[in-house]
């Protein structure tokens, strides 16, 4: 089994499963080499034997002090516990992820995920935060793609569990596909506040989809400036994709669009925008609010981003169903920025 | 498009409203508006059940128009998920009075919720009970959020 306690004893959930039997089912996963991990950590052995675990063999796992991070070949993952690191070693880490974004995750204490993560997009290069106590799934998933992997499908997160699926073409979609969700809650007799987080992460990711994402082949936005309460003046081509999955124990949302259009140079603003658990400002006149991407960052667990400029973005909303909103409130926010290259 | 937010005026004089359902960037304040202009206004705010991002900006636009009324608008009964945007967002509730708001509880013997009513009555402590017996079954229902900073847009008031 996976070291470390997993945080839902009482339900069984794909969540406890060991990694070692979740990823053999994935073509997909596919490292090219061993890979090499940095571990910053004043107790290292609080959590060595889990990211030894989560990764696969021959992973190469060693424990470093924070003045030998710059000095670390590029591939090498970090990996920043941050619970108790001094001030001046996290700022050490926090330099690392703005010269290796992709390669630095930071493990972040639930009770102080929202400060922390505030303070670490504010230095500029925050890709990857898992408030710990992490599951021991998205430790595993999440490691294997900082270290190289390639992009999984969104059933990883929940093997052997069926997702409903629906295209993403107009407006018209969008109550057919939180119909979906409102069906998933009812089925596993969810808690009415937890199907709220589930609609309205299902709701601003499709709008997204919709009317940010499309682009024309120039690059240019083709709806982004269009009202939400107009509808699209023709179909999304080609269509974006919706997923839902629930198990009872989680439920995963994912929204697929065929553009890639988030641009990379605005992302450090747009993710210190989002992680900020306060004082939002909506963004006046025609278009979105300027709120969707903070209200489904808030409304879940974890948000997956995987963009692949130009070409495709896939967003993932985590929700732990166990023990009700409060639950919920005090698991603090994970997330991870994935950016592949581009055509 | 079909408007996922209802509300019914409760009195001739139209001045109270309950508001239901979803808001959304198709909510139509203007009746309300008009009424807000008109007379003081109370809004109850219990079965709004979510709103979305563009929503957020139709209620403070919403909040930004009923502001110029010579007339005070009272928001009672906020549900949880707008009290969720007034520690989030700026100028949430505008210049209205909030009076109370919804608690919400959840029972993790039966699995089923309720809500209490928390007046927020100038002066007096707001204490928000942890525990209250689940009318449902009759074990210890939770208070379904984080106690210390549930009521935190107050502090900001």
């Amino acid at each position: 089994m996976v070291a470390g306690a997993p945080p839902f004893r009482r339900l069984r959930s794909p969540w406890q499963t060991a990694p070692s039997t979740v990823h053999k089912g994935w073509p997909h996963v596919s490292e090219t080499r061993a890979p090499s991990v940095a571990l910053v950590s004043t107790e290292p052995d609080r959590c060595i034997r889990r990211v030894r675990e989560a990764l696969p063999p021959p992973a190469d796992v060693r424990v470093a002090p924070v003045d030998q991070l710059a000095s670390l070949p590029p591939r090498t993952a970090v990996v920043v516990d941050a619970r108790d690191l001094p001030r001046p070693s996290l700022l050490v880490a926090a330099k690392r992820a703005v010269d290796h974004p992709d390669r630095t995750l930071f493990l972040v204490p639930a009770a102080q995920s929202e400060s922390l993560t505030e303070e670490l997009a504010s230095a500029g290069g925050l890709r990857h935060v898992l408030a710990e106590p992490v599951r021991p799934l998205d430790l595993h998933l999440t490691l294997r793609r900082v270290c190289g992997a390639e992009p999984f499908p969104v059933q990883a997160y929940l093997p052997a569990t069926p997702f409903a699926e629906h295209a993403l073409a107009g407006v018209h979609d969008r109550p057919g596909a939180l119909q979906q969700v409102e069906r998933a809650a009812e089925d596993h007799g969810l808690p009415g506040r937890l199907t709220e987080l589930a609609l309205t992460v299902a709701e601003e990711l499709i709008t997204n989809a919709l009317y940010n994402a499309p682009v024309s082949p120039g690059g240019d936005p083709l709806y982004r400036h269009l009202s939400r309460a107009e509808p699209l003046p023709d179909p999304v081509r080609p269509p974006g994709r919706f997923e839902v999955g629930c198990d009872g124990a989680t439920l995963v949302i994912a929204v697929r669009d065929a553009f890639g259009s988030l641009l990379a140079h605005r992302i450090p603003d747009d993710l210190r925008r989002m992680v900020q658990p306060r004082g939002h400002r909506v963004v006046d006149g025609a278009g979105g609010a300027g709120l969707g991407l903070v209200m489904a960052y808030h409304s879940v667990e974890h948000l997956h981003i995987d963009l692949v400029p130009g070409r495709s973005t896939q967003v993932i909303g985590i929700i732990g169903l166990t023990g009700g909103f409060r639950r919920f409130a005090r698991a603090g926010h994970s997330f991870n920025l994935f950016i592949g290259e581009g055509p | 498009m079909t408007s996922r937010l209802q509300h019914r005026f409760v009195d001739d004089a139209r001045s109270q409203a309950i508001l239901s359902g979803i808001i959304s960037e198709d909510a139509d304040f203007s009746q309300l508006v008009t009424a807000a202009q008109q007379a003081a206004l109370t809004l109850r705010l219990g079965e709004i059940e979510r709103i979305s991002s563009t929503g957020v900006r139709e209620w403070i636009l919403f909040m930004r128009a009923v502001a110029t009324s010579p007339h005070p608008v009272t928001l009672v009964e906020v549900a949880p998920t707008l009290v969720r945007q007034l520690n989030m967002i700026d100028g949430f509730g505008g210049s209205a009075t909030i009076a109370s708001v919804v608690l919400p509880y959840y029972c993790d013997s039966c699995g089923k919720e309720h809500a209490q009513v928390l007046p927020l009555t100038p002066g007096e402590p707001r204490n928000i009970a942890e525990n209250r017996p689940c009318p449902h079954c009759g074990e210890q229902a939770e208070f379904d959020d984080l106690p210390a900073s549930y009521l935190a847009f107050l502090d900001g008031a």
